[in-house]
């Protein structure tokens, strides 16, 4: 190996590696171990230097790479293998880069490599990581062809990505967004967050309570007030164990609603299902959603970026009945299951009138047994699960109740369904938006009435009626039950006031990274556009963004001028200036003698040029700095000597 | 067709880079993106793609920053070896297989840096990774075969700063070098002299002046061929070797090309051993090569003349 590469240029693997242990959740740790190995591979090489590698062999090491990486990943992910090879290829070509040419090769390839990094998360942070490695990455670019040191090839390299930022971030804003060229598949995200298509809550030992985000809203104009039952998914159809997503969740509605009473903007985090979240009735103009049937919105092509949309919600219409079909749908039951249940139910039915009866009975038998709200509920695997939870274990959380009042209903021949989605969200009081997180997931039910139509109804808020208002997180009985469940994380530490101010800001930064940032679409653009170039604003944006290139172009012309010129002292400076006057009339060649024939010419200066030639000779020929006081005379000498001189 | 094309923009670029001296600037520079700067370009395309297709604000913003790095990189390329001085300073001449050179000096008010110097008769460029105010250089022209060679076109080329641009120029100076022949030591005796009288005298003179008289000290401004290696190898003394007095006809030798036998080359490089010999032995010489004939002399410029003789025929 090489050894007169300086050990930093191999940076760029553990880099490679720290990428791979980023994406572990997308690419699987059998892909981090291969990478890791790379790494040590090259990492010992450095220790040992050892001869170089035959190219035969490299070869062969590559092709195993290849297919450990695609057997690892699996073909069917094609950008998650093209990003992972690519990592491979990159780990690989270093190990065996001899020639300076390679590693710039391999310097040029990370402007790619790093920033792939992006296709899985945009965050903040991986931009600010990126932008870091990037700046490594340039470092070495620049050492390979100018020798510096690593501290002043970073620095040189950091001012330059950090004056180049703004100008590239012109260049986002202003040059016109074009549309995607061809549809790429997208990469495959491990999204953390979402809802689970069918509901089993009794399977379910520990409700994993994750803190990550799930979606952000914001209202506008209109002062809204929680409780906020954010609606995603229907599920209507119940075979005694689960609860699945309805037939028509993917059914259009055909006209929109005309009067809203009110407006929200969302914006998504990535999740591998379509089914958006709304409000009440909620309905979206935007041409990346559908609305369906049931009033809540979904994707019409999934995303690996947040998604930004606006929906518009009403209350639900009122209805005098529903059609026969779809009565029967939603009262259908499994025959023979949970005798008990249906039995209490007949029961209710028999004691009451209405609907609103029944259901008052059925809160008093919930309050009245000591039924407890945990996260860590009994488990069953009996086929009469509502039967268990009702008479046996009396705990469980909002599946459990939502299940158990659904059949209670439907047995009593009131059409009812489960509906799971987020309940409240963490106020952000500076900027008025919500954080719902995952761990803000909930499931109620949405019963029907002739006369009045679907109403919901929550039969956990008898239990815990505090969970209604704002956020689990905000929920005092719980919280320690809730934090242990949910490992490391900020909010783990809410207790502690900087913590959670500093969570906070953090969360206020992603809101607005993600909102301004990633979301900045073309729609963004065009209402930008009109709104500071007037109704032609494409025109003019288009002019001004080719007049920002050309500002640009000066700029760095002007720059890189400034940038090469030898900075030369300012003594020189001030010595040439003076003998450049009499050009014509010295003959010596040292400053010396320029001096005596210069007090020659110039009698009464004599004593101040003598003075700035004791100067220059002291920084320039005895090389020490001159003091702040001694560089003030000279430029008053120089000055004074300048002026006379002319006259 | 388009080598001949390529041919005639060059020999047109070079016509104007025909000086001893030349001041870089912006109708004298030539600046392109190198191989490397080329899949730079690739990338920075891929990432606007990706970005595009997948409306990634974040790839975008690093394809822009390429893209600006890279007319930044033009740019400070250019500025690099702007205003520089380049002057062509001469040749150093040597004997095949020993490399000649060619000498230049450059210099800036400002600092160059990263710079590449090649000739037609060097594979590899030398690199200054830094030139500060001027400096003197020389580029070797080695294992070339005796002749006289064109200076040729000097390339002053950067890659200057990260690699991703070549900002290039030339310097053509209408001169030439020598390499002179390989010096083969005489051993045949059926060369003659021109002076038919002492020929056999010429020879023996010849064979017995390796025979030295007696070793002085050794004193700046001597010849340092002169000096006994050997003796100082042994003793780290420097002595010069004293040889003894010639007779006085031996003061003049003919060095005649045709009397002497084997090839060309092989003739020339005999020839110059003689006239190293002659000059180290301070005999006055002349040499005959067929046509051109070079009288009399003694001395330095003699010794160069007749050595370029021989490197011209």
């Amino acid at each position: 190996m090489n050894s007169s590469f300086p050990k930093w240029y191999y940076s760029t693997s553990f880099f490679l590696w720290l990428l791979s242990i980023i994406l572990v959740d997308d690419f699987g740790i059998g892909f981090v171990g291969l990478c890791t190995v790379l790494t040590l591979w090259q990492a010992s090489r450095l220790v040992t230097k050892p001869s170089v590698l035959s190219i035969r062999f490299i070869n062969l090491v590559t092709l195993l790479g290849a297919i450990a990486t695609a057997s690892l990943i699996g073909l069917k992910n094609s950008v998650n293998v093209f990003v992972a090879l690519m990592l491979v290829a990159s780990l690989l070509k270093q190990v065996h880069a001899t020639q300076a040419r390679q590693f710039t090769q391999i310097c040029i390839l990370n402007f790619f490599t790093y920033p792939c990094l992006f296709l899985f998360t945009q965050s903040i942070f991986a931009a600010f990581l990126v932008l870091i490695l990037l700046a490594v990455n340039l470092a070495i670019m620049l050492n390979l062809e100018q020798n510096l040191r690593f501290k002043s090839a970073l620095k040189v390299s950091a001012k330059g990505l950090v004056l180049l930022l703004p100008v590239a971030t012109l260049l986002v804003v202003f040059l016109p967004k074009l549309p995607a060229f061809w549809q790429l598949p997208a990469p495959q995200n491990q999204a953390k967050t979402g809802l689970s298509e069918n509901v089993d809550p009794f399977n379910i030992a520990n409700l994993s309570q994750s803190s990550d985000l799930v979606f952000r809203a914001s209202f506008e104009n209109t002062q809204q007030t929680g409780p906020f039952y954010w609606r995603a998914i229907i599920h209507d159809e119940f075979d005694g164990r689960q609860w699945k997503v309805s037939e028509y969740q993917g059914t259009n509605i055909r006209a929109l609603p005309n009067e809203a009473t009110g407006t929200a903007t969302i914006i998504a985090q990535p999740s591998q299902l379509p089914w958006l979240y709304g409000l009440a009735y909620s309905y979206s103009r935007s041409a990346k959603l559908n609305s369906n049937v049931f009033g809540t919105v979904y994707l019409k092509n999934l995303s690996a970026k947040p998604v930004e949309y606006q929906i518009d919600f009403t209350d639900f219409e009122p209805q005098d009945s529903l059609r026969p079909w779809y009565y029967n749908r939603n009262t259908a039951l499994p025959d023979d299951i949970n005798q008990q249940a249906r039995q209490l139910a007949r029961d209710w039915d028999s004691q009451s009138t209405t609907t609103s009866q029944f259901i008052e009975l059925m809160q008093r038998y919930f309050l009245q047994n000591g039924f407890v709200y945990t996260l860590t509920p009994t488990t069953t695997q009996s086929d009469d699960r509502i039967d268990d939870f009702l008479f046996n274990s009396f705990n469980g959380f909002c599946g459990h109740y939502a299940s158990a009042a659904a059949f209670l209903l439907r047995s009593a021949g009131i059409p009812a369904r489960l509906v799971s989605g987020y309940l409240g969200g963490e106020k952000n009081d500076n900027q008025g938006y919500y954080s719902v997180y995952q761990y803000d997931a909930h499931a109620w039910v949405e019963y029907f009435t002739p006369g009045v139509g679907w109403q919901r109804l929550d039969p956990t808020a008898w239990i815990a009626p505090e969970r209604m208002t704002g956020s689990l997180s905000q929920l005092e009985q719980l919280s320690s039950e809730f934090k242990s469940g949910l490992g490391y994380s900020l909010i783990g530490f809410s207790n502690w006031q900087s913590i959670n101010w500093l969570r906070l800001q953090l969360e206020e930064l992603d809101y607005q990274w993600t909102r301004v940032v990633i979301n900045f679409d073309k729609e963004k653009q065009g209402a930008l556009f009109k709104e500071w170039f007037g109704s032609n604003g494409q025109f003019w944006a288009g002019i001004f963004s080719l007049f920002v290139l050309f500002l640009v172009s000066i700029a760095l012309f002007y720059l890189s001028k400034q940038l090469t010129r030898h900075k030369r002292p300012i003594e020189l400076v001030y010595y040439n200036a003076i003998v450049s006057d009499f050009n014509k009339q010295l003959s010596g060649t040292t400053a010396k003698q320029h001096i005596v024939e210069l007090c020659k010419l110039l009698p009464e200066l004599e004593a101040s040029l003598w003075r700035f030639y004791q100067l220059i000779e002291k920084s320039q020929y005895q090389q020490k700095p001159l003091t702040k006081f001694e560089l003030a005379e000279l430029k008053r000498l120089y000055k004074s000597i300048k002026r006379k001189a002319r006259k | 067709m388009i080598n001949r094309l390529k041919r005639k923009v060059q020999q047109h670029i070079y016509k104007r880079h025909q000086r001893s001296e030349i001041r870089l600037s912006h109708n004298n520079i030539y600046i392109l993106p190198s191989k490397d700067g080329g899949f730079f370009i690739a990338v920075a395309l891929l990432n606007f793609v990706l970005g595009i297709n997948y409306q990634n604000n974040l790839i975008l913003a690093v394809s822009y920053i390429m893209a600006v790095m890279m007319i930044a990189a033009l740019f400070l390329g250019f500025f690099n070896l702007n205003n520089t001085n380049v002057r062509y300073l001469g040749s150093n001449a040597n004997f095949s297989p020993y490399s000649s050179s060619i000498r230049l000096s450059i210099s800036s008010s400002a600092e160059i840096q990263s710079l590449r110097l090649s000739s037609a008769y060097n594979q590899t460029a030398i690199h200054i990774s830094k030139v500060s105010g001027e400096k003197a250089l020389e580029l070797s022209a080695p294992e070339l075969p005796r002749g006289v060679y064109d200076t040729g076109v000097i390339k002053i080329l950067s890659y200057f700063p990260f690699g991703l641009v070549r900002t290039w120029s030339y310097i053509k100076p209408n001169d030439t070098f020598y390499v002179y022949p390989t010096p083969l030591p005489v051993i045949d005796t059926e060369f003659s002299f021109g002076n038919a009288s002492n020929i056999s005298q010429g020879i023996q003179q010849k064979e017995r002046s390796v025979e030295f008289d007696h070793l002085t000290q050794y004193q700046k401004g001597m010849s340092l061929s002169r000096v006994s290696w050997k003796h100082y190898a042994k003793t780290e003394q420097m002595l010069v070797k004293q040889n003894a007095p010639e007779s006085a006809d031996l003061h003049r030798v003919i060095f005649d090309y045709s009397k002497l036998s084997g090839s060309k080359e092989e003739r020339l490089s005999k020839l110059c051993s003689m006239v190293l010999d002659a000059d180290k032995q301070q005999t006055s010489y002349a040499l005959l090569l067929q046509q051109n004939r070079i009288p009399f002399g003694q001395g330095e410029a003699h010794k160069q003349c007749c050595l370029e003789a021989l490197s011209e025929f």
